[in-house]
């Protein structure tokens, strides 16, 4: 018996001794992404990356959307609709602290949403939850929505990163050090360091079994290929269209998922910039590029075309990608038709995304080929919100609008492509009162068919996701209904 | 009491001292993994990245010929652009790198020159660059405008001389780049160097400390056995040996000093000289007793019982050598008894045993043989030797007289006297001498009779 104790005591302590060893290489993760973020505060900004970053694992919404795009309870633990769809009201889960000890509970929550709905706070998906007249505060844990029309797209919608729950005392600060209610509270962030995140020890949910992580950007191709092929990289959610694809793909280490995000990738036009006003000009661009060649910058998958700013996966998706076949040709004949006989010469503005770059490259022989005079402007992402997104300084740039079900922006007087139309404005009007699903998806397409029509933007492909991590990393989403990189969701094997 | 506690303290003193050491000791090794931890995770931490990032900017800075060659290549502005991205991707990753060099702790000197030859390898690309867009659009034009464009080729020719002129200078470039890099490169293997190096200078100190203090602690150790050998186990193994000792001497034990084994010691002298003092008290018991035993207790003349166990002891010296046997008796004892008591009869036996102790000679054994009888064993002498020394002894009795309580008396005894009878037993002798003194008692009393030696003593055994 002492003997068998004994024995005991010796494994014991070589455990002891060992897994500590085992569990510093396994416990910790480096998640790199390509654009550094503006900022951590996800109600404030439409740039995604800072979604990925802290969407899920900082901050979390009365809702969630999981890897299938489907929605589920998060701080709500459920929800009711009333009959008419104009009452939706939330019971939500008690014991939920924030990362600086303070309490969730229904005035917080009511705080959130207001100040999401508010057009001084300054959100830019604020306009997504038109729909919600008043936040009643039903009891300490109860939350009554009160719509002004239907919107059985609300939970949906909640479980979005702008309606992140934060709360009125770190709401300041979130920009810089985000304080919320997931299971990873924000360490540090040092640039060129990156965003450092620990598991929370007093999370209401399962602790996650990654107890720390660090979110790295790396936007110059060559170093995010250096760094993965050195093997620094743990995970990183797009390498769709990277050079060393093929070679990673074979490497034992390296693990590569196929998957699509609901990304639209367009080549965006200043509507304010003379030329673009004509709609010929728009349309001559949508015929000059070539998009079946733009999709070699993809070695390992081919994602689907795409002729309106709408996802193929959508029930009312309507396909319109044969609209403007490639034909420098006829892109001539509008250019000389609209008066641009002797050339156009515009600048092309390059974020620092792999596809857009890439893109840029065989944008710009496409549309020399049909006598644009193109300058790619390359800049860093900061400088792309900056110039692109807020000044609207810009000719033509190409990114993907990651956010689901965002079809909305083209009725919005304010967004970056300057495009005011009052018939499409008319036809969102509609589709917002639309009650049942057969007429709004009917409306729907009829949107995506003006859009197409009008030429409004080059809508190029969905944005491929496929995610590389090492093997032995489990729990990657495939897919990418929403941009996030739920660290909750990883194990080490 | 508080003297007692003196080894206690002092052990106490010695073995904190030695856990002290001890504790020491594991208190440096224990500072020195913590400084070696931090050294190494300072190496690795600082000058290992500063290492990598070095080789990522040799790399990245060698690489940029490869991208300039891929320019030189292009035909088309796609190729053209498409080196021009990588040649922007790497020049902002030199730059990265080489803020993040500047920035580590592992670098020092200025990077001026590293960035200033950066700079001109980029402009000169992008110079190149410019060279190679017009080379493009020229060929173009050529082909547009048929074979025999002689502007064409000219400036075409122009254009190819420039851009050679420009690929030469990339070349310099690019090697002062690869230099420049070099040197940062070099500094920092060299600081790591370095660093290992003053980490094993520093490993090597702290073991000569860690050995120094394991030798003090076996010093201290040493000093304890020592200590203990001499003020503990050496004492009580003394003590053990003066106890352990047929005759235990206490004046022998130490019990000098203040200490509990001084106490221990004090505690067992005292404990031994009690003893001794007791033995001492029963020997002289004894002595009397045995005193007692063989003598008469009134005279102090040896009783008949030591006279007969003497006789015994004797035999084989009485069987070769001359004796004579006395027999004395005190003439009217019973009288004397009775007319002036006993006591007056006691002082007159003692007066006659200090008479007969005075008048017999040295060696003659004298005993108290019953009441008023006295018997002696007078070895060497014959009778007729011994005759007048009784007779002189029987003068001064009855001429002294003896006072008892006032009263003058007058006491007489009378002496039978039988020399040694050859070959027979002493008792035979010692009955002869009995009959002489019945003799002498029936002739009168106070007189020396003396057995007159027979034809048949020469013959052995007597006749009675």
């Amino acid at each position: 018996m002492a003997k068998r104790s004994s024995v005991m005591a010796a494994w014991g302590l070589a455990l002891l001794m060992a897994v500590p060893a085992l569990a510093v290489a396994q416990q910790s993760l480096r998640v790199d992404l390509q654009l550094e973020p503006p900022h951590l505060d996800p109600t404030r900004t439409a740039s995604a990356t800072t979604a990925e970053t802290t969407h899920r694992n900082v901050f979390q919404g009365l809702t969630r959307i999981d890897r299938h795009g489907k929605v589920r309870p998060a701080l709500a633990q459920r929800w009711e609709v009333s009959e008419d769809g104009l009452k939706y009201r939330f019971w939500l889960r008690q014991g939920v602290r924030f990362h600086d000890g303070q309490r969730f509970d229904a005035e917080v929550a009511a705080y959130s949403l207001r100040r999401l709905l508010s057009e001084a706070a300054g959100n830019p998906q604020r306009l997504l939850y038109q729909a919600i007249r008043e936040v009643e505060v039903a009891g300490s844990h109860s939350l009554v929505l009160h719509l002004s029309r239907p919107d059985s797209l609300l939970p949906f919608r909640l479980g979005l990163s702008a309606a992140v729950m934060v709360h009125p005392a770190s709401e300041p600060t979130n920009a810089s050090r985000p304080v919320g209610t997931g299971p990873y509270a924000f360490q540090g962030w040092e640039r060129g360091e990156g965003v450092a995140l620990a598991a929370f020890a007093e999370y209401w949910g399962e602790a996650p079994a990654i107890e720390r992580a660090t979110f790295t950007y790396t936007s110059n191709r060559l170093e995010l290929e250096g760094g993965l092929a050195e093997g620094l990289i743990d995970l990183y959610p797009d390498a769709s269209s990277l050079t060393s694809h093929l070679a990673l793909s074979h490497r034992a280490d390296y693990r590569i998922l196929d998957g699509f995000s609901e990304g639209e990738v367009i080549m965006a036009v200043n509507h304010a910039r003379e030329p673009f006003a004509d709609r010929r000009v728009r349309r001559a661009l949508a015929h000059a590029v070539n998009r079946e060649a733009l999709l070699e910058i993809y070695p390992a998958i081919t994602p689907p075309l795409i002729g309106s700013h709408f996802s193929p996966g959508h029930p009312a998706y309507v396909d319109l990608a044969d609209r403007y076949p490639h034909d420098p040709q006829r892109a001539r004949e509008l250019l000389a038709d609209a008066g641009h006989a002797e050339g156009l010469s515009l600048t092309l503005t390059v974020p620092p995304t792999q596809y857009a770059e890439l893109s840029s490259l065989y944008i710009a022989s496409d549309l020399e080929a049909v006598g644009i005079e193109v300058a790619l402007q390359r800049v860093s992402w900061p400088q792309w919100l900056e110039q692109v997104f807020n000044d609207r300084e810009y000719d033509l740039t190409i990114v993907a609008h990651v956010e689901p079900m965002d079809i909305d922006i083209y009725a919005r007087d304010d967004y970056y492509f300057n495009y005011r139309d009052p018939r499409f404005q008319a036809l969102w009007t509609q589709i917002e009162a639309a009650q049942e699903p057969e007429a709004r998806h009917a409306l729907l397409g009829e949107a995506q068919r003006h859009l197409a029509e009008e030429a409004v933007n080059v809508f190029l492909f969905l944005k491929p996701q496929q995610a590389i991590h090492k093997v032995g990393l489990t729990g990657v989403w495939s897919n990418a209904p929403i941009p996030a990189v739920v660290l909750q969701e990883l194990e080490w094997e | 009491m508080r003297e007692g506690f003196g080894l206690t303290a002092r052990l106490a003193v010695l073995t904190a001292l030695l856990t002290l050491v001890i504790l020491s000791t594991i208190g440096v090794a224990l500072l020195s993994f913590g400084e070696y931890r931090q050294a190494l995770s300072r190496l690795s931490s600082e000058s290992t990245r500063a290492l990598m990032t070095a080789s990522r900017l040799k790399q990245q800075s060698e690489s940029m010929v490869g991208s300039g060659a891929l320019l030189l290549l292009a035909d088309d502005h796609f190729s053209r652009r498409q080196a021009m991205f990588e040649i922007g991707d790497r020049e902002a990753w030199i730059r990265e790198l080489v803020v993040e060099l500047e920035a580590s702790p592992a670098t020092q000197g200025t990077f001026g020159e590293l960035d200033e030859t950066l700079e001109q390898l980029v402009d000169n690309l992008r110079a190149l660059d410019t060279l190679v867009q017009q080379r493009i659009d020229t060929q173009a034009q050529r082909v547009s405008r048929g074979l025999h464009d002689a502007d064409g080729i000219l400036r075409l020719h122009h254009l190819e001389e420039r851009i050679a002129e420009q690929v030469r200078i990339n070349r310099t470039l690019s090697m002062e780049l690869g230099v420049a890099v070099g040197f940062h490169v070099n500094h920092i293997r060299s600081q790591l160097d370095t660093s290992v190096e003053r980490l094993n200078e520093e490993i090597r100190r702290r073991e000569r400390v860690l050995a120094a203090f394991a030798g003090v602690a076996m010093l201290v150790l040493l000093v304890t056995v020592l200590y203990v050998n001499r003020s503990v186990v050496r004492r009580v193994l003394q003590l053990h040996r003066a106890i352990s000792r047929q005759r235990p001497a206490p004046e022998e034990l130490d019990v000098s000093g203040r200490d509990e084994i001084a106490r221990m010691a004090r505690s067992m002298q005292r404990y031994m000289h009690d003893i001794s003092d007791n033995e001492r008290r029963i020997l002289a018991m004894n002595r009397e007793l045995d005193f007692l035993a063989s003598h008469d207790a009134l005279t102090h003349l040896y009783n008949r019982h030591h006279f007969e166990r003497a006789l015994d002891a004797r035999q084989a010296e009485l069987q070769e050598n001359l004796y004579s046997v006395v027999m004395v008796d005190i003439d009217h004892f019973k009288r004397i008894n009775d007319t002036h008591g006993h006591a007056a009869g006691d002082q007159v036996i003692c007066r006659v045993a200090e008479l007969l102790d005075e008048g017999l000679p040295e060696a003659a054994l004298l005993a108290r043989y019953g009441g008023e009888e006295f018997v002696a064993l007078v070895p060497g002498y014959s009778a007729a030797a011994l005759e007048p020394l009784l007779e002189a002894t029987r003068r001064r009795l009855a001429r002294s007289a003896i006072v008892v309580d006032g009263v003058s008396l007058r006491v007489t005894a009378s002496f039978g006297v039988a020399q040694k009878i050859p070959a027979a037993a002493f008792s035979l002798c010692l009955k002869a001498a009995d009959e002489a003194l019945y003799e002498a008692k029936r002739r009168g009393r106070n007189r020396v009779v003396v057995r007159p030696l027979r034809q048949s003593d020469s013959e052995g055994g007597g006749d009675g």
